[in-house]
C-alpha cells in the first residue's frame, strides 16, 4: 500500500521531463481493477480529484488514464475543460470514448460557445459520435465566417449523413474548389450511408446529382459507381 | 473484410488530357507547335504526356529513399515536395532539381497545397504513421492514387476509413512495405507451394511496444514547424528525441513513442506480421480471438484467424516466421502473387497507376497486417483475452477495449 501512496505521490509531481518509471504502476491497477466496479471506481475518483491541482503533464498522463476507468462520474470534471485550448483535446479523448448521452450533451454545449479550432474540435467529436443532434448546429457553422469552421461543418455533416444532413449540405454556397470538393465528398459519404441502409432511391438521387461534367473525374466516377450500386441492389 | 474486385478503369488525369488536346488543337489548326527532347522522351524515359507526375509529403529518412526510387524512373515526373522541416525539404527540391537539371520542383510546408494541384497524379507518404490515415484520405478525395510507408494505420479505426476512401473514388493505394514479398521468400514459397500440408501456425518475433513520452522541453528548431509536426497528435513540447526519424524505438525517436507510433510492434510488425499473413495467405482477413499468456518467460500472443489458422507473437522458443505445417497432408500449391511492372514495390505501384490494378500491397492488405500489430497492443496493455468483430470493427462483450480503437485528434484536425 505505501508503494501504491508513493505512485501517486509522484503523479503530483509530473512534469515534462519527469522520470514517469514509478508511474507504471497505475497501468497495472488499471488492468487489475478490470470487471470490479468498485475498484475502478476508486481509481476515477482519485485521478479526478488530482486533475484539477495537476500540471499540463499531469493532466495528460490522467486523462489518458481516464480514458480506461472514466464514467459518467468524469463527464461535469472534463465538460469545464472542454472550451480551453490547452485542454479540450484531452478532455475529448476521454468524453469521445464514454458513449453516453452526458458525454455527448457535454461536446454539444461546448460547442455551441466555442471558437475557433477548439470548436472544429468539438464538431469533430460530434461527427465522430454519430450526433443527429448536432445537426441543426453544424448547417448553422457552415455559414461561419470562420472559413475552416464552415469548413470542417461540412466534413462533419457527411460524417453524420441523413436527410437533415443532405439538406444543410445542399445550402452550402460553394464558391471555392476546395469547398466543392468537400461538399461533393460529404455528399457522397451520405449517398453510401443511404445505400447502405436499404433506401436505394434516396442514394441514387445523390449520386446521379454528382455525375454531371462540374464535378472532378473521380467524383464523377464515384457517383457512377455509386449509381450502378442502387441498380444492383 | 474481403478484398474487392480490382478497382474499376479509372479516367485519364487532367494534365495529360490537357497535353492531347493541346496536340490535337496545334494540329488542327496547323499552328507550328515545337517540342522539346525532354517532352518526347527516348528509350529511358516516357514521353511527358505518359509520366506519372508524382510529389512526396515527409521527405525524411524513408521519404528520402521513396524519393530516389521514384526519381530514378524515367515514367515518372517528380514535381513537388512537403515536409515541416525546412531544411529537408530544400535538400528533396534540391535533388530532384539536381537530378532533372532544372529548377522546376516546388515546396509545399502544407500537404493540403500539394493536394490541391490538378496536375498531380500520385503522391508517396513518409510523415510519421499519426499523420498517415488524414493525408491517404484526404489524397483520395482530392483525386490522387497514393504510396504510403508502413505502418499504414496508427489506430484501428483508421484502416477502413482508408480503404473506404481508396475504393469511393477508385484510387490506386499502396502500402509500404516491400520486406513483405523480400524478405521472407522461402516461407511464402513453402506455404504457397503445399509442401507443409494444411498450415497451423506461424509465430512472429517483434517489439517492442511504444512508450507513453514525457521528454522536457527543449527548444524549437527555427526552421521546424513543430505544431504542424504534431499535427493531430496531442500536443507536447518539442524534445528532438520526440521528433527523429531514425529507426530506433528506444526512446531516441518517434517510433518510440505511442502518440505517433506502434514501436517496433507497428514498424517491424508491418513487415513481419505482413509476411506472415502473406505467407499463410489470411491477407484477406483480420484475426477474430487474441489470446494473452502471461507466462514465466513474459507475456506473448495468439491470434486466431477465422479459418483457424494461429499466429503467435513472440511465442517461446519459437523463431521469427516459424511454420507449423501437418505433415503427411497435401495442399493444393498455388502460384504465388508478385509484383507488376518492373523496380519491385515502387514500379509495381507505378504499373497499377497505369493499369488501374490493386497493387501488391494494397491499403486492404496493409490496413489487416497492421491491425495485427494494434489488436495485439490493446491485448498488452488490458493484459487480457479480447474476441474481435473484424466485420464491425469492434471488441465483442469489451467497452474498455473498444475505448482504444482510435484517439481524439487534436484539433483543427478531423478524421
Amino acid at each position: 500500500m505505501e508503494t501504491l501512496d508513493n505512485v501517486w505521490e509522484a503523479l503530483k509531481g509530473l512534469d515534462w521531463g519527469t522520470d514517469i518509471g514509478p508511474l507504471a504502476a497505475f497501468d497495472q491497477l488499471i488492468a487489475d481493477s478490470h470487471g470490479n466496479v468498485e475498484a475502478t471506481a476508486e481509481l476515477e475518483n482519485k485521478l479526478l480529484a488530482m486533475l484539477g491541482s495537476a500540471t499540463a503533464a499531469g493532466r495528460d498522463f490522467i486523462c489518458r488514464r481516464l480514458v480506461s476507468v472514466g464514467s459518467a462520474r468524469s463527464v461535469s470534471t472534463l465538460a469545464a475543460m472542454l472550451t480551453q485550448a490547452e485542454t479540450s483535446q484531452l478532455a475529448r479523448m476521454v468524453l469521445e470514448q464514454l458513449r453516453i448521452e452526458e458525454a455527448t450533451t457535454a461536446l454539444r454545449t461546448a460547442a455551441e460557445s466555442a471558437t475557433g479550432a477548439v470548436k472544429i474540435g468539438l464538431l469533430g467529436s460530434l461527427a465522430k459520435l454519430k450526433d443527429a443532434g448536432s445537426v441543426a448546429m453544424l448547417a448553422a457553422a457552415t455559414k461561419d465566417a470562420d472559413g475552416a469552421i464552415s469548413h470542417a461543418a461540412i466534413w462533419c455533416l457527411g460524417q453524420i449523413g441523413g436527410a437533415d444532413a443532405v439538406a444543410a449540405l445542399a445550402g452550402v454556397t460553394a464558391t471555392e474548389d476546395a469547398t466543392k470538393m468537400a461538399v461533393a465528398d460529404a455528399m457522397l459519404l451520405c449517398a453510401d450511408r443511404f445505400l447502405a441502409e436499404g433506401n436505394n432511391a434516396a442514394a441514387r438521387d445523390l449520386y446521379k446529382k454528382h455525375t454531371g461534367e462540374a464535378q472532378p473525374k473521380h467524383v464523377r466516377l464515384a457517383a457512377n459507381k455509386g449509381v450502378l450500386s442502387t441498380v444492383r441492389r | 473484410m474481403s478484398l474487392p474486385e480490382p478497382n474499376a478503369p479509372a479516367p485519364q488525369n487532367s494534365r495529360r488530357d490537357f497535353l492531347k488536346q493541346t496536340s490535337a488543337a496545334a494540329a488542327t489548326l496547323a499552328i507550328p507547335y515545337v517540342i522539346t527532347s525532354q517532352a518526347l522522351g527516348n528509350a529511358h524515359r516516357a514521353p511527358a504526356s505518359d509520366r506519372i507526375v508524382m510529389a512526396g509529403i515527409g521527405l525524411g529518412n524513408m521519404g528520402s529513399g521513396d524519393q530516389g526510387a521514384f526519381l530514378g524512373r524515367g515514367d515518372v515526373q517528380y514535381v513537388a515536395v512537403c515536409d515541416v522541416r525546412k531544411h529537408i525539404m530544400n535538400a528533396a527540391k534540391d535533388r530532384t532539381n539536381g537530378h532533372y537539371k532544372n529548377s522546376d520542383c516546388q515546396t509545399y510546408a502544407d500537404f493540403r497545397d500539394i493536394l490541391a494541384r490538378t496536375d498531380i497524379d500520385a503522391v508517396h507518404i513518409a510523415t510519421p504513421d499519426h499523420w498517415h490515415a488524414i493525408q491517404v484520405i484526404q489524397a483520395c478525395i482530392s483525386g490522387k492514387d497514393v504510396y504510403c510507408q508502413k505502418p499504414e494505420t496508427k489506430t484501428l479505426r483508421e484502416g477502413p476509413l482508408m480503404i473506404q476512401a481508396a475504393r469511393r473514388y477508385s484510387r490506386v493505394v499502396s502500402g509500404g512495405s516491400q520486406r513483405v514479398l523480400e524478405d521472407y521468400r522461402g516461407v511464402v514459397d513453402q506455404c504457397w507451394s503445399g509442401e507443409l500440408g494444411p498450415i497451423k501456425s506461424i509465430n512472429v518475433n517483434v517489439g517492442p511496444l511504444a512508450q507513453q513520452c514525457y521528454l522536457p522541453a527543449e527548444s524549437v528548431p527555427e526552421d521546424m514547424d513543430w505544431e504542424r509536426w504534431l499535427g493531430p497528435a496531442p500536443w507536447a513540447p518539442y524534445n528532438s528525441k520526440r521528433c527523429d526519424g531514425n529507426f530506433g524505438t528506444g526512446g531516441n525517436s518517434w517510433r518510440s513513442y505511442s502518440d505517433y507510433s506502434g514501436g517496433g510492434m507497428t514498424d517491424w510488425g508491418a513487415h513481419h506480421f505482413g509476411g506472415a499473413t502473406f505467407a499463410i495467405d489470411v491477407r484477406s482477413m483480420q484475426p477474430e480471438e487474441v489470446l494473452y499468456h502471461d507466462g514465466e518467460q513474459g507475456p506473448h500472443l495468439t491470434f486466431r484467424y477465422p479459418n483457424g489458422i494461429l499466429l503467435t507473437h513472440n511465442c517461446p522458443g519459437k523463431e521469427n516466421m516459424q511454420v507449423e505445417g501437418t505433415p503427411g497432408e497435401k495442399r493444393e500449391a498455388k502460384p504465388v502473387p508478385s509484383y507488376k511492372g518492373q523496380g519491385g514495390i515502387y514500379g509495381d505501384f507505378i504499373e497499377c497507376v497505369k493499369t488501374r490494378e490493386n497493387p501488391f500491397r494494397d491499403i486492404e492488405y496493409a490496413v489487416n497486417s497492421v491491425a495485427v500489430s494494434h489488436l495485439g497492443i490493446i491485448a498488452y496493455q488490458l493484459k487480457r483475452n479480447l474476441k474481435w468483430d473484424a466485420a464491425a470493427q469492434q471488441f465483442i462483450d469489451d467497452p474498455q477495449a473498444n475505448r482504444f480503437l482510435d484517439y481524439a485528434r487534436r484539433e483543427p484536425w478531423l478524421l
